[in-house]
């Protein structure tokens, strides 16, 4: 149980930095004056859909930067709700609260935000192509949206998430019926 | 739940306490708690057959449904 107890508080502590991480990379990348690029190595912004691959330039518009930022607030809300029930998820492990039905809960809205992510992706990539081109010349504003395997698969995981946490569900119903048959 | 545990009532007249009951039945006295409290779920034939043997009562002195 202590073992449990260790590597569950380092992984609060680990989610915890990575939402406010997330945050400050997300207001960094479109409030700097730089001109701010959209992949570091082989690491993408994760707010941003992988066929947008162009450099943020310095001289776009403030308005501009503002509406692609509270677009990307979508995708990087939905991870934040996931990384919050991640949070919450290993405070209850750190305290030994293993098979509860409020654990349960987390791991379903875990599933359930996953979903919301894979099958917004198309609707705030769309967004953000016709926010990012609004201000280029006549024909040449895009819209964009894309849905591939990589969604498809993505939808698949978080349905298996919440079957699981369904299994779990029923599992405290019996096993609370259990704890209470004298 | 409509059934009500009468089991405190059965211990007064019995003039008996509920770690001796417990005790006596082989259960915990957490675990009578719920029964008393009328926290429990389900209650094993086995468990009523012990408590109806020691306060020497009937399953229907201990057991009693109200309708909601």
């Amino acid at each position: 149980m202590d073992r449990i107890k260790t590597v569950s508080h380092w992984f609060r502590i680990l989610f915890q930095a990575v939402f406010i991480f997330d945050i400050a990379i997300l207001v960094w990348f479109w409030m700097s004056g730089a001109q701010t690029p959209t992949t570091w190595g082989s690491i993408h912004a994760t707010f941003l859909p992988l066929n947008i691959n162009v450099s943020i330039p310095a001289t776009m518009s403030p308005f501009t930067k503002l509406l692609g930022f509270l677009v990307s607030c979508i995708p990087t809300g939905i991870t934040l709700g996931i990384y919050y029930c991640l949070i919450k998820l290993f405070s209850l492990y750190e305290r030994a609260e293993i098979f509860t039905a409020v654990n349960v809960s987390y791991i379903k809205k875990i599933g359930y935000l996953l979903l919301a992510s894979a099958l917004v992706e198309p609707l705030y990539e769309a967004l953000l192509t016709f926010v990012l081109s609004f201000n280029a010349g006549h024909g040449h504003r895009t819209i964009s949206a894309s849905f591939g395997t990589t969604n498809i698969s993505d939808i698949v995981m978080a349905l298996m998430i919440i079957l699981v946490s369904w299994i779990m569900a029923e599992g405290c119903k019996l096993r609370d019926e259990q704890a209470h048959t004298i | 739940m409509a059934i009500i545990i009468n089991l405190d009532v059965m211990l007064a007249k019995r003039k008996m306490r509920s770690n001796e009951l417990a005790q006596a039945i082989g259960i915990t006295e957490q675990n009578l708690s719920i029964l008393k409290t009328g926290k429990a779920k389900a209650i094993r034939f086995s468990t009523l057959d012990a408590i109806c043997k020691h306060l020497e009562c009937q399953p229907a002195d201990i057991l009693e449904f109200r309708a909601e």
